[in-house]
């Protein structure tokens, strides 16, 4: 079976398998509304749900960017200055193994109900695997390729541009599947602890007002983005792979 | 005359306890085509290494062009080709060799379109390395490191991991692309067919420490093969080479 069939006949038994859990679980709708409850939420709610999806996707995108922005400078860096990752690693290891939750706790008391600590969350979810990924792709590069740029007397600049970045840019296109699907279960978990806006708001507010029909409605917006994002990942991938020469499957 | 390149008493150590080149000193000729020839261990890629400004010796000096090899490859005369062809991926075959021209400064897509048509690769130019055969992408390696006009062609066992049948093939065309250059050429190589094919003279190197043996002139007229085979007296020049080389090899064991 293709790629491309698998997902289609999953997308197709979701709904298939909710109507048959709605109808032999025995469960009451207001724990498990059936798909046309839901449907019914995602149309008449739509311009509250959409304010509130904008809220985390621009959330989830500025974090996002934030973290490429921090993470590849470093790998660059590290890459440059050998010395430094020596003093990095100990930090990354620490921090990367923090689980973020409770860091989210402090950034409350600390920061309030602002967008810092959202930002930081989403950066924090995003930064690592970029880092890591860089990292690795920066040291990849075949050392045949570093010595003919030696000979030629290459420049820094020339050397990383034309060598170490093409060498590391698949694993960097292989961490945004998981960073930037990442992004937006950062921005949700954050908006948990400290948003009165976004996805994450709404599905605390849905829980504590028992409202199963709007915590799925909200749970299906966060999976189409988060699938959203992943596919669009594949995509931009397959066609850099495809620029390069080599047929991707799917 | 200053001779191309001038290897004056070179140790390399890379431990106290290890010297892997000891007191090497080695006169190459403008235009020659010089192999290093040995058994493993020997130092032979060390001593390339050391040529090309890819290692610095630890004791003793190297002149190239009569400065140092880092000089050399600052005035981009230094062209280097490995066993493992150094072509970046995501670049086609004309994007490959373009990469010197980029790199030294004078970036001209004819220029090295022109070369890869020179080379037999006319067709393959759009072509990525992964779908080039390693005949061919060792064809564009050469071709990497030649587009820039060098004075000296560095070759580390180029056609070593190519099977028989292309590595004679690849021997005979790099004979004719040596012929039409007649660039000053250092060669490390593990076959002594390749090495009496293509040399002006064979070094002979001897190990534990790496040491010049002997040096071998080939004195067949060139070119060496041609479509009714090899010059009268090559099967002679490899069977001597060879026994020069059993001699000297054999005494340290295996």
């Amino acid at each position: 079976m293709s790629h491309r069939r698998g997902y289609l006949l999953m997308l197709l038994s979701v709904p298939l398998v909710w109507i048959l859990a709605v109808r032999f679980a025995g469960l009451p709708t207001l724990t498990l509304p059936p798909p046309t409850l839901v449907l019914k939420v995602l149309a008449e709610e739509r311009m509250e749900l959409l304010a509130h999806t904008l809220v985390t996707v621009g959330e989830a995108l500025l974090g996002y960017f934030l973290a490429n922005v921090l993470a590849l400078g470093l790998a660059v860096l590290i890459r440059q200055a050998r010395g430094l990752e020596a003093f990095v690693t100990p930090w990354t290891v620490v921090l990367k193994n923090i689980p973020f939750v409770t860091i989210a706790s402090i950034l409350t008391i600390t920061l309030g109900d602002t967008l810092a600590p959202k930002l930081i969350i989403v950066v924090l979810v995003c930064f690592f695997p970029i880092l890591a990924n860089v990292s690795k792709g920066l040291n990849a590069v075949d050392p045949v390729m570093i010595d003919r740029m030696r000979t030629l007397n290459a420049s820094r600049w020339d050397r990383f541009l034309k060598v170490e970045w093409p060498a590391a840019l698949p694993y960097y296109m292989a961490a945004h599947e998981i960073a930037f699907t990442g992004s937006i279960l950062g921005a949700i978990i954050a908006e948990w602890f400290f948003a009165r806006k976004g996805l994450g708001f709404l599905i605390i507010r849905a829980t504590t007002e028992y409202r199963a029909d709007r915590l799925y409605a909200v749970t299906l917006i966060a999976s189409v983005l988060a699938v959203g994002a992943y596919a669009l990942c594949r995509a931009v991938e397959r066609h850099l792979m495809r620029r390069r020469g080599i047929v991707g499957e799917g | 005359m200053v001779p191309a390149i001038q290897c004056r008493g070179v140790t390399r150590r890379f431990t106290p306890e290890r010297d892997v080149l000891r007191d090497v000193s080695l006169e190459i000729a403008e235009g020659e085509f010089v192999t290093l020839i040995g058994a493993s261990g020997c130092g032979k890629t060390t001593l390339l290494r050391v040529i090309a400004g890819l290692d610095d010796p630890t004791v003793g000096s190297v002149r190239v062009f009569g400065g140092t090899p880092a000089e050399a490859c600052a005035r981009r005369e230094v062209g280097v080709a490995f066993q493992r062809p150094a072509l970046v991926p995501s670049r086609t075959a004309l994007g490959n060799v373009h990469l010197t021209l980029e790199v030294t400064g004078r970036p001209d897509l004819a220029a090295a379109r022109r070369v890869l048509e020179e080379f037999g690769l006319g067709e393959s130019v759009d072509r990525f390395p992964h779908q080039l055969s390693g005949g061919m992408q060792q064809r564009v390696n050469i071709a990497c490191a030649l587009v820039h006009t060098p004075r000296l062609l560095v070759l580390d066992e180029p056609f070593g991991a190519l099977d028989e049948l292309t590595r004679e093939t690849m021997t005979e065309w790099l004979a004719g692309v040596w012929e039409r250059t007649r660039l000053t050429s250092v060669l490390v190589t593990h076959s002594v067919e390749e090495a009496v094919l293509l040399s002006d003279r064979v070094v002979i190197l001897d190990r534990n420490p790496g040491r010049i043996a002997e040096i071998v002139p080939v004195g067949l007229p060139r070119p060496r093969t041609g479509p009714s085979g090899p010059v009268e007296g090559f099967d002679e020049a490899v069977r001597s080479l060879r026994s020069r080389l059993r001699a000297i090899v054999g005494k340290g064991g295996p």
